[in-house]
């Protein structure tokens, strides 16, 4: 008998095994999907708006212009100009981002006409700012999570696949995410939850006002951020989204950032 | 200041002859503009008659850009103003930018006056050579005057190429006799000889190969031309500071390491004149906490070593120095901004400390403060000559 139980209990740990397997198969195979779906944009710019609202409800306006290129095979490039606050007026960054390595990242300081390379590890501090952590800003590559799928469900009419995502990246701010992908629309983005180092609930990001563009790609005219911890909140509002706006990897450089 | 009016003038009459294509060519252009106005405090009197300890000033920064949409075209203008109700010799006017960039796919070049940096450190910026400083602007020489260029711009496979051909050299300012940062005798910017037979028009040139591999930057860079800052060769009875601009020959090296939260940084030149030859070089790290305790906040902690073979010869002072500094940025709505610095002669024992702090109010204002100190000033040190010069300033701006 007793073998009996043991080989019972030695099928239940194999079956929970191959369930957890099958849910970071499934949740993976999601966030891959997600991915390919917006492969292909070869280029892309926009103009974004950050609407910064604190406790009170008073709120002060980032503006901002980003420059894309897609990378094959590695994460993609891109330039950030700040255009307001006036004070930092002409700021750029430059990133290439990396799926395994660090990301490369510099600083245009217009005042200096300097050009500073800069570490890239402060993943988790916030963005000007804002309620959104530079790691919530940078494109998002398969290889830098960890995936469990959860459930399919239905929220308002629209089928979403559940997928936690764990960060391989110890800097990062967060013990898990959790993404709600929309199955009818190429596995795109609708809300994503963030929970802290203790696993508290820190922040839920709401995608609003899709798009399609280039009869492909999927783009959310405004993310809105909010902090369950500090009450504050951040808008992200994107203008002027073009794709294939011909950009090359000489667009993308140190030299570029004086222009 | 001829050369410059006159590029002014072509460059904003270039701007009006495409005013009329702007809309046909979608032509992007933007103004924008800085109001300044500052206080200098010095809290001890001076060490020479005539200083006076209070400075009140006011400054204008104008920008324009004018960008075709294709990226092909580019003119860029920075203007710069000052006045200041005490000092004579810091009431000037600069033209920082005001060029024409043409962009090709593999190559650009612009014409013009230009900023151009060149380095790595933070304390010294020994490679950097293409600008003069604004001595009267900012007395760390952080501050640079336009420099008329024509700049070649070759980026390729092995590395990006840059190519100087600066037609004109520029002298520095010194305060006037009521100004504080100044020698026993105030020098007049005239006062400093150009060691060549054709002045100020005598030409420079300037190569520089940069390259980045992984997380290593690197450049090479040659100047050949009248140098930017003074050759100081010591005391003349007669003459007082023993200064001139000599035509050199520097050769600058510039080496980063990046991995994780560390830099590594190196800067390193080598420089020839006819009467003096001599090697400089800065070393040192810099580490950034980020986010310390999920609070936003960064602080990093710079240091670096400063060496210059002239020793006391050394017009900066910075000749075996140890530099350490904290920087601290809290992240917020606001900008705020925190720096804090020394400045230690290993075997003279001089001590310059500095304290930056900034923050916006509002939207389009910001208040910025400094102080600079200097303690135990040694005799030998051409520091000691502005051993009573401790500065607190504040500024206030207001963007538009």
């Amino acid at each position: 008998m007793k073998i009996t139980n043991a080989k019972l209990l030695s099928l239940n740990v194999f079956l929970l095994f191959t369930l957890f397997a099958m849910a970071q198969d499934k949740g993976l195979e999601i966030a891959k999907k997600s991915k390919e779906w917006d492969e292909g944009f070869e280029s892309a710019q926009t103009d974004l708006k950050m609407i910064l609202t604190n406790k009170q409800g008073q709120t002060s306006i980032n503006l901002l212009s980003n420059k894309t290129l897609e990378v094959k095979g590695d994460g993609d490039k891109s330039i950030v100009e700040f255009n307001s606050p006036k004070d930092v007026k002409g700021t750029k960054t430059l990133t290439y981002t990396h799926k395994k390595s660090d990301d490369d990242q510099w600083i245009f300081l217009p005042s200096i006409a300097r050009v500073k390379r800069i570490s890239s590890t402060n993943k988790s501090g916030p963005f000007m700012g804002s309620e959104f952590a530079f790691e919530d800003l940078s494109s998002f590559e398969v290889e830098k999570f960890t995936y469990k799928f959860i459930e399919e469900t239905t929220i308002n009419g629209t089928r979403m696949a559940v997928v936690e995502m764990y960060p391989t990246d110890v800097k990062s701010g967060y013990s898990k995410k959790v993404g709600y992908f929309n199955l009818d629309k190429n596995f795109r983005f609708e809300k994503i939850e963030y929970f802290d180092r203790k696993n508290t609930k820190l922040k839920t990001l709401e995608y609003e006002g899709y798009k399609q563009y280039a009869s492909k790609f999927w783009r959310a005219d405004k993310l809105a951020m909010t902090n369950h911890q500090n009450g504050k909140k951040t808008d992200l509002v994107f203008t002027n989204y073009k794709f294939k706006v011909g950009l090359s990897d000489k667009d993308l450089t140190e030299e570029s950032l004086k222009n | 200041m001829r050369v410059s009016l006159i590029l002014l003038f072509v460059s904003f009459r270039s701007i009006s002859g495409f005013s009329q294509e702007a809309e046909e060519k979608k032509w992007s252009s933007d103004f924008s503009l800085e109001l300044e106005v500052e206080n200098q405090y010095f809290s001890n009197k001076g060490a020479y008659a005539n200083q006076l300890q209070n400075f009140l000033s006011g400054a204008i920064k104008p920008k324009y850009n004018l960008q075709s949409a294709d990226g092909k075209h580019l003119f860029k203008v920075e203007l710069f103003f000052r006045s200041s109700l005490n000092d004579p010799n810091r009431t000037h006017f600069d033209v920082r930018e005001a060029y024409y960039r043409y962009n090709k796919k593999s190559w650009s070049v612009s014409v013009g006056f230009k900023k151009v940096f060149w380095g790595v450190t933070e304390s010294n910026h020994l490679v950097d050579v293409i600008n003069q400083a604004d001595q009267v602007e900012s007395f760390d020489g952080e501050e640079k005057l336009g420099q008329p260029m024509v700049q070649f711009n070759y980026p390729t496979k092995i590395g990006d190429f840059e190519f100087y051909y600066l037609p004109a050299a520029r002298r520095r300012q010194f305060p006037s006799d009521k100004g504080r940062y100044r020698f026993p005798v105030a020098i007049a910017r005239e006062d400093i000889p150009f060691v060549n037979d054709l002045k100020e028009w005598h030409p420079s040139f300037a190569v520089r190969w940069s390259k980045s591999f992984g997380n290593v930057d690197t450049g090479l860079s040659h100047f050949y031309g009248v140098s930017r800052d003074p050759l100081y060769l010591g005391f003349n009875p007669a003459t007082g500071l023993d200064l001139s601009y000599p035509v050199i020959n520097q050769s600058g090296l510039n080496l980063q390491y990046t991995k994780d939260a560390w830099q590594f940084k190196l800067e390193s030149i080598y420089r020839t004149t006819e009467r003096q030859s001599f090697v400089a070089a800065v070393a040192g790290f810099e580490y950034t906490f980020g986010n310390i305790r999920s609070s936003g906040v960064d602080l990093g902690v710079v240091s670096e070593y400063l060496y210059d073979s002239r020793g006391l010869l050394t017009f900066s002072g910075l000749d075996d120095d140890v530099f350490i500094g904290a920087r601290i940025a809290l992240n917020d709505v606001k900008s705020t901004e925190l720096l804090m610095g020394g400045i230690v002669d290993r075997t003279k024992g001089t001590q310059l400390y500095r304290m930056e702090g900034s923050r916006r109010l509002g939207e389009a204002w910001k208040v910025a403060v400094m102080a600079n100190l200097l303690n135990e000033v040694s005799p030998k040190e051409i520091l000691s000559n502005f051993r009573t010069d401790n500065l607190i300033q504040l500024r206030v701006s207001r963007f538009f």
